[in-house]
């Protein structure tokens, strides 16, 4: 079909994972859409068609970043890779010093000249696994070894994950654990990933006792409050219990589009708890739904992989895509009461400019991976078959 | 090869791993949403989150000139929740004893900063989520809150918690206190708080509370609230200058009399718009409060106020004119087995229909009744007539809980109607109306005989900018025909000029009406002492009638009881309390009635002195660019205004309004004491020789 056809030649790369970056962006236009019809909004009346028309901007935006970045030689970034890690550890150094606080949290750097506020880690978490995915492809030959292989990939990880640890521990959490999975698949040692697990608990431990001298430096206060709710020490679950309420709410086809009354009681529903709000508008349909859509996303990276050798643009699209299915996967779990209250946001999905533009770029890179990355011969021919 | 199968044989691990991660997720949706959903789904029914009602502002009660009669005021209850989750330990114990020494310094002086440190921290000990910091503070209170130590962190981080709550005030405190009424709460509503109530009450808003230790309801921090809208503005007609004149008039009144309770009423005669209306009772306690509305809500035997309807029914049917002769035995005739006397034993013999209404001859009246009414099929229409006059239906002021007056039907033979229901009735027994119907005959005479509906509000301004106007309203058209209305006003106007009530005519304005004097309780034979109401019913000015009026006063104790003796001064102190607040109305009567009346010197604000006189329309010699001022000369004739110096360093200022006086004084540095209230009659200078004198002012 010459549409088809036409299609492909403007969208470069995984039809799928195109398929996939549409639907999670259209989820989150439809979550905009639905917040105006919540009760604060109503309430302030207010021009809730402009707030749509940011959220649609905003999202024309990241369409654009996903195509530019998909149309980009991934091998760019290799070049850049070093220079990235360095130009975000320095602002990471930045935010921890002079940085915005909001909600208690100081993340957020305000960027000279402007009122504009950026999140340095979600910058930092992209030129991290960047620089992560060309050391590992550039090292494999002395990948087993402590001195030459480990090392030089474990000490940028820990360098950034101590940087944006102490103002925001999860995001430290999945993005060491992303690069940890890179370093698995990576072929690394089994026994260094393990040591180096126990470190991090131990890095974590350290933190907890500097906390206690810098509280306003150090979340640990929030850290424990949050591990005792979720444990069930201090009685007072209400986010929780609303969330599931929410869930039960929608049984197994939600109560329809902008809709859900669960929304009023829960604090940030476009954000922590989106998925619970997708549940009770959309029903467990809808919940499944997404969670499926980030498995196939997953499902698509490594049948890349089955088709290429080990080089950097697929250790670099797996990293990215572990770090998007871990980030997800982890906001969900919170929905769910598998884990205690992160503030993580669901790629994509959740209201928010940052994590929107920094989500669709690590698609782009992943399009861009699957678009210009040399395929074996015989696997090329397969998918060539399937395309 | 073997690389790419390690490397592979890795990836498949995660893939797997993450497939499982993927799998517990929907198994966790779906046993929130399957497997526990019924008992999620009914607590999300539940009730330990709810919307709780946030109370709108209610709307005020406004005077004719849009100052409030009664408004809501805010106040705010003080809690604390000592044990908010961000508040930790730490901060807790290092902010507790400043928080505790602020709440020593404006809330308790009687309580200790380590007393109150202690209890802080035995409360956040004992888990409380709620404790009373204060109740009942202001808003600047409120905001102050706001700034102690841990507190000023909010309500999430610092625990603080605001509770908004109402309060009710009424400006003028007792004036129209029981027409403005009450809005519901402890007390049964009333008035028209309790008329309006719908359009005061404005929107609920909404705010999602959730149940805490010990069942109180606390705000959920970080959930929206939709924000309350305001109730309406109710306009009413009601004139504070008046309403005050009246109840000053009427209590001082009921005091001097030791009646046990008085009305008074002063209505638009055009519009019906009510402008002042007291209802004051004796409160067991010595002094007299709006208690309860007998003006709208009281029926009561009317007494010789009804004779006009008596009279206009005999002028409607033709059977007599003013000049009709009747003779009134000296004041005592027989009717049946009752006998009937004039209020006082007279002489007069053979008077005409205007000499008996003047002098309220109950006799006279009776039997030109009879004379005429009399008969099985007659007594019925001078009933009718009662009924033409509006007489036996309820005003429909916009009070709940008017009385339903009470006009027998006139049906001979039937068994409330005896031989001498006519002749009583046309004296104004046998009969119950509320004191505002019968002023509401008055009025419609005074109006030409157009019958006004009694009002009490003329707006009602909603919040979101609507308003609603009431227009007057006319009962009907023409109770009588002219030559009735006409008749009956200038037998009204007797009244004052040659009747009963020649006691209240006033130099300011003229006055129509009718005395009333009803002996009540007059069945109970255990009564030592005869019980009177005394009443004035009428209108003024008498020839361009704009206020109509009536005083009824109940059970006075002293010697008066008649009504020309204790309703109608106060029925004249208001009418010339109307002439004070409405200079207009004097200039029309003044200018035609008086001429050389001697002026009261005055002394005062040249400004002030010259505004009056042309307010009233006066004509006087001026001199240019003057302060202060004293008026000399004959009123109409060589009045004129003359300076006076008050440029001593004592000056000299007798004669001067209080106000003027304690200016002129202060201006010079002197600490001014008054004594007394009118217009200053003597000066004394004190500590002459300190340099902190003192000027006393004695008033008069």
């Amino acid at each position: 079909m010459i549409l088809a056809k036409d299609i492909r030649t403007i969208l470069r790369g995984d039809g799928v994972i195109w398929a996939i970056f549409f639907v999670l962006t259209a989820c989150s236009l439809l979550a905009v859409y639905s917040a105006t019809g919540s009760m604060a909004f109503q309430t302030y009346g207010g021009p809730t068609s402009a707030f749509f028309v940011k959220q649609l901007l905003i999202t024309v935006l990241a369409v654009g970043v996903t195509w530019g970045l998909s149309r980009m030689h991934y091998q760019t970034f290799m070049k850049l890779a070093p220079y990235l890690l360095v130009i975000s550890m320095i602002i990471l150094a930045a935010t921890l010093l002079v940085g915005v606080e909001s909600s208690s949290a100081r993340r957020w750097l305000k960027l000279p000249f402007t009122e504009l506020t950026i999140q340095p880690s979600e910058f930092a978490k992209l030129a991290l696994i960047v620089f992560v995915a060309k050391t590992i492809s550039s090292r494999q030959e002395q990948i087993k070894d402590f001195k030459e292989g480990l090392v030089p990939i474990i000490l940028p990880i820990v360098l950034v994950c101590l940087l944006i640890a102490p103002a925001d521990l999860s995001t430290a959490g999945i993005l060491f654990a992303t690069c940890a999975a890179m370093m698995f698949v990576g072929r690394i040692q089994i026994r260094y990933i393990g040591a180096l697990l126990v470190a991090a608990a131990i890095g974590f431990g350290l933190l907890l006792v500097i906390g206690n001298f810098l509280p306003e430096h150090v979340r640990v206060a929030t850290w424990i409050s949050r591990i005792n709710e979720f444990i069930g020490v201090s009685g007072d679950e209400y986010q929780i219990t609303q969330s599931k309420i929410a869930i039960a709410s929608g049984e197994f086809f939600g109560v329809g589009l902008g809709n859900s009354v669960q929304r009023n009681f829960l604090p940030s529903p476009y954000a922590d708890f989106i998925y619970a709000i997708i549940c009770e508008e959309w029903g467990l349909i809808g919940g499944v739904t997404i969670i499926v859509l980030y498995m196939v996303m997953l499902f698509r990276c490594v049948r890349l992989a089955t088709q290429c050798n080990m080089t950097f643009g697929l250790l670099l699209a797996i990293g990215l895509c572990f770090l998007l299915v871990i980030q997800a996967f982890a906001n969900i779990a919170v929905s769910v009461d598998l884990v205690p209250v992160t503030g993580l946001t669901l790629p994509l999905v959740s209201k928010g400019g940052t994590s929107l533009v920094f989500s669709s770029m690590a698609f782009g890179i992943i399009l861009s991976v699957s678009s210009y990355i040399e395929r074996n011969p015989k696997s090329a021919a397969a998918d060539a078959g399937h395309h | 090869m073997k690389r790419r199968t390690e490397l592979l044989g890795r990836l498949y691990l995660c893939f797997f791993l993450f497939a499982l991660v993927a799998l517990l997720l929907v198994y966790k949706s779906l046993q929130i949403g399957v497997i526990e959903g019924e008992k999620w789904r009914s607590m999300g029914l539940q009730a330990n989150i709810k919307t709780m009602p946030l109370q709108a502002e209610r709307g005020r009660i406004l005077a004719d000139d849009g100052s409030p009669l009664a408004s809501s005021q805010p106040f705010f209850d003080i809690r604390m929740d000592p044990n908010t989750k961000p508040l930790t330990d730490e901060y807790f114990a290092d902010h507790v004893d400043s928080l505790a020494w602020y709440l020593h310094k404006h809330v308790d002086r009687d309580k200790s900063p380590s007393e109150y440190a202690a209890w802080l921290k035995q409360k956040r000990a004992s888990g409380s989520r709620y404790i009373v910091l204060q109740n009942g503070v202001n808003y600047d209170q409120m905001e102050k809150f706001k700034t102690f130590p841990i507190l000023k962190r909010g309500q999430f981080k610092g625990g603080l918690i605001i509770e908004r709550q109402q309060r009710r005030l009424k400006t003028f405190k007792q004036l129209a206190a029981r027409t403005i009424g009450i809005p519901e709460g402890n007390r049964p509503s009333v008035g028209l708080e309790n008329y309006y109530n719908e359009d005061l009450t404005g929107k609920e808003g909404q705010q999602v509370v959730q149940r805490s230790v010990g069942d109180v309801w606390i705000p959920v921090s970080d959930v929206e609230v939709i924000n309350p809208r305001r109730g309406a503005d109710v306009k009413t007609t009601i004139n504070i200058g008046l309403q005050d004149a009246a109840h000053t008039a009427l209590e001082r009144a009921l005091r001097q009399n030791e009646a046990d309770k008085g009305v008074a009423i002063v209505m638009e005669v055009e519009t019906g718009a009510i402008k002042a209306i007291v209802n004051l009772r004796a409160n067991g306690y010595g002094y007299y409060q709006e208690l309860y509305n007998d003006a709208v809500g009281t029926p009561y035997e009317p007494g010789s106020t009804i004779k006009l309807a008596s009279v206009m029914a005999l002028l409607e049917d033709g059977y007599a004119n003013k000049a009709s002769m009747v003779d009134v035995d000296g004041g005592v005739a027989r009717f049946y087995d009752r006998t009937l006397r004039d209020a006082s034993p007279h002489g007069m013999q053979e008077i005409d229909l205007q000499k008996v209404f003047e002098k309220s001859s109950n006799v006279g009246i009776a039997k030109l009744v009879t004379q005429h009414y009399r008969g099985e099929d007659k007594e019925k229409t001078f009933v009718n007539r009662f009924k033409q006059f509006q007489l036996h239906k309820i005003s429909g002021v916009d009070i709940k809980g008017e009385g339903q007056p009470l006009i027998k039907d006139g049906i001979y033979g039937q068994q409330d109607w005896f031989g001498t229901s006519l002749p009583w009735m046309s004296c104004g027994y046998e009969l119950t109306m509320t004191p505002l119907q019968v002023l509401n005959l008055y009025s419609a005479v005074a109006n030409d005989g157009k019958m006004m509906k009694p009002y009490l509000v003329s707006e009602v301004a909603h919040a979101d900018g609507r308003v609603i106007t009431q227009k007057p309203k006319v009962l009907k058209s023409k109770i009588a025909s002219n030559y009735t209305i006409k008749t009956a006003q200038e037998l009204l106007s007797g009244v004052v000029e040659r009747g009963t009530a020649t006691n209240i005519q006033s130099p300011w304005i003229k006055l129509a009406g009718k005395t009333g004097t009803t002996q009540f309780d007059y069945a109970n034979t255990q009564n030592k002492k005869t019980k009177y109401i005394s009443s004035f019913a009428g209108y003024f000015p008498a020839d361009e009638p704009r206020y109509s009026c009536i005083v009824v006063v109940f059970n006075p104790k002293q010697k008066d009881y008649y009504g020309s003796r204790v309703a109608a001064p106060v029925f004249k102190e208001i009418a010339e309390s109307t002439v004070r607040l409405n200079l207009e109305m004097m200039s029309e009567f003044a200018d035609a009635s008086f001429d050389s009346r001697e002026v009261l010197s005055a002394r005062g604000y040249q400004n002030d002195i010259t505004r009056v006189l042309s307010g009233i329309g006066l004509e006087y010699k001026d001199e240019e660019m003057i302060k202060w001022a004293k008026l000399n000369g004959r009123l109409n004739e060589d009045m004129a205004l003359a300076a006076i110096n008050l440029d001593d360093q004592l000056p000299d200022v007798v004669g001067l309004g209080a106000r003027d006086a304690v200016f002129v004084l202060e201006e010079k540095g002197y600490r001014v004491r008054l004594l007394g209230s009118g217009r200053v009659s003597e000066q004394i200078l004190r500590n002459e020789n300190s340099t902190d004198q003192r000027v006393d002012l004695i008033l008069e």
